[in-house]
């Protein structure tokens, strides 16, 4: 009878607080993790500004 | 008060923000003052921008508040071409919803504001990917446990844990259940191994194992506020663990006899490429806006309907073909094509409160055209149904029917008729021809090469 008045959602709220610390260090943990994967991932190389003026004037002469 | 032009969504009662109308055959959202100040949040964070610009919020346009009496505003989203429910999808269709729910709950996270509710029902599939159609689930931000949190483990965690470690076929508890698999039961069906999984442990069963606690005096989102405080760093770790459970799920689909039909001897030959020769002109011919493809398997004739410019719906009984379906149409991204997991011989009822909460799958607008090949021998034999009844099924529908017809001589038919006694004298080509007469007008009739198997596009006379 007791269960009947017991919101589903109270037990949710109330377990979240429980592990609030661990979701907590989940987050620093994920970010931590995503950091160091940048480092090790591949940059693309930066596109020269003389390059992309001449891609420029191809797309013009194509056009024209 | 709204007109009388007008009817409100029997889904659309829960929620004080707003409600959902029909209005000349366009649904329409109407948002209530008390939701005023999280609707300007939702544009003056940037949130609405960014997450339609990805395509996870359905965009939408304000209109005229006129015959809305006390109404905020009056949204117009853009058109469903075809609801469809998370009971009726498969796997990979869920985990994408759950991901996207998770994907959005980050965004706004970042932009402070929140889901206020997380429930699978949000979410339908627009141009291949799902997408959230309730834009008033957004709060502002309160650093308090997620309200949510506990609907998204039954909607989404539970039911994909379950097919993935238990049995494809227990993603139909969704319909038992419509505010989600209880996790007490969800953990009670697990196998062990479910314990071995971080997230699964910490999310579901311990999640399940607190269910029934009740508050401390003092705490809830109804109590003052700062008695249950929350980190955000802590909100977005939940979101990063739920994330990392659903990703870590996975499901295979068998080789079963359905998924490798085509590739099979029996119906090798010219058949299947003049079948879809003879479909291909019969769409051509009808030029249909909406067609549904009834016993789908993988969806190979669902693609020319795609492909013809219709928006198209497949449905099978066998999960298996439709998460191979849906595996196809994601890689081919944004085809005019929804997989559907629907037994036609028990299809969707209509269900909730009042029976209008969610609708059966009849009640649903019928397409222009309907495909019906290879599947007429299933429900006349393997089901027992007479002629004129899924002749009457049929014409229920819309007004296109493509049709085929397998004899019994037919080596697929031989095979259902291997097991069973032939108690089948009517199903001949005559008396087929004879019954759907007395409906639909046969406007074509097409012998398939080799095949004893007859193709027929006709016109329900109901719709005429």
């Amino acid at each position: 009878m007791l269960a009947m008045y017991v919101d589903p959602g109270s037990g949710s709220y109330y377990f979240q607080m429980l592990i609030a610390g661990l979701t907590t260090f989940c987050f620093f943990f994920s970010t931590i993790r995503r950091k160091i994967a940048s480092c090790f991932k591949k940059s693309t190389p930066p596109v020269s500004a003389s390059k992309t003026a001449a891609d420029k004037s191809k797309v013009i002469s194509v056009a024209k | 008060m709204i007109s009388e032009r007008m009817k409100v969504s029997g889904a659309s009662f829960r929620d004080p923000s707003g409600f959902v109308v029909e209005r000349d055959g366009e649904f329409l959202r109407v948002v209530q003052p008390a939701y005023a100040e999280h609707y300007k949040c939702l544009f003056d964070s940037g949130l609405y921008e960014e997450l339609t610009g990805r395509g996870l919020l359905i965009p939408h346009e304000e209109i005229a508040t006129e015959g809305f009496d006390g109404a905020f505003k009056v949204l117009r989203p853009r058109q469903l071409p075809y609801v469809s429910y998370p009971y009726e999808w498969c796997f990979s269709q869920l985990k994408d919803a759950a991901l996207a729910t998770l994907a959005i709950q980050k965004t706004a996270l970042s932009h402070g504001m929140m889901l206020k509710d997380a429930p699978a029902f949000n979410l339908q599939f627009l141009d291949g990917k799902p997408v959230l159609i309730d834009t008033l689930s957004f709060e502002k931000l309160r650093l308090e446990p997620w309200a949510a949190y506990g609907q998204f483990c039954r909607h989404f965690l539970a039911p994909l844990a379950l097919i993935s470690l238990c049995d494809p076929r227990l993603g139909r508890l969704s319909q038992i259940h419509l505010d989600g698999i209880p996790l007490g039961v969800a953990t009670r069906l697990l196998p062990w191994r479910g314990r071995l999984n971080f997230w699964l442990l910490v999310h579901l069963y311990w999640h399940a194992a607190n269910e029934q606690r009740e508050l401390p005096p003092g705490a809830g989102a109804a109590s003052q506020a700062g008695s249950g405080k929350l980190r955000l760093s802590s909100l977005q770790g939940l979101v990063a663990g739920l994330e990392a459970a659903v990703k870590k799920l996975r499901w295979q689909p068998p080789k079963t006899a359905w998924a490798t039909y085509y590739a099979s001897s029996v119906t090798g030959g010219k058949y299947v490429e003049h079948k879809q020769q003879v479909v291909a002109e019969f769409l051509k011919s009808v030029q249909p806006r909406s067609v549904w493809d009834l016993g789908a398997n993988t969806g190979l004739f669902s693609r020319l309907a795609a492909d013809a410019g219709a928006e198209t719906v497949s449905f099978d009984a066998d999960s298996d073909c439709v998460e191979i379906n849906y595996l196809q149409t994601r890689k081919e991204g944004g085809r005019r094509l929804l997989p559907l997991w629907m037994d036609l011989t028990n299809p969707s009822p209509a269900l909730g409160w009042e029976h209008r909460e969610r609708l059966s799958w009849l009640e649903r607008r019928p397409p222009d055209m309907t495909l019906a090949l290879g599947l007429v021998h299933h429900l006349a034999i393997a089901n027992n149904l007479p002629l004129e009844r899924i002749r009457d099924f049929f014409g229920r529908l819309g007004p296109w029917l493509a049709v085929e017809f397998v004899p019994k001589e037919d080596p697929n038919a031989r095979k259902l008729l291997r097991v069973r006694e032939d108690i089948f004298p009517g199903y001949t080509r005559e008396n087929f021809e004879r019954e759907f007469s007395r409906g639909f007008a046969i406007q074509r009739s097409a012998p398939l090469q080799d095949s004893p198997r007859v193709l027929y596009l006709m016109r329900n006379q109901r719709n005429a």
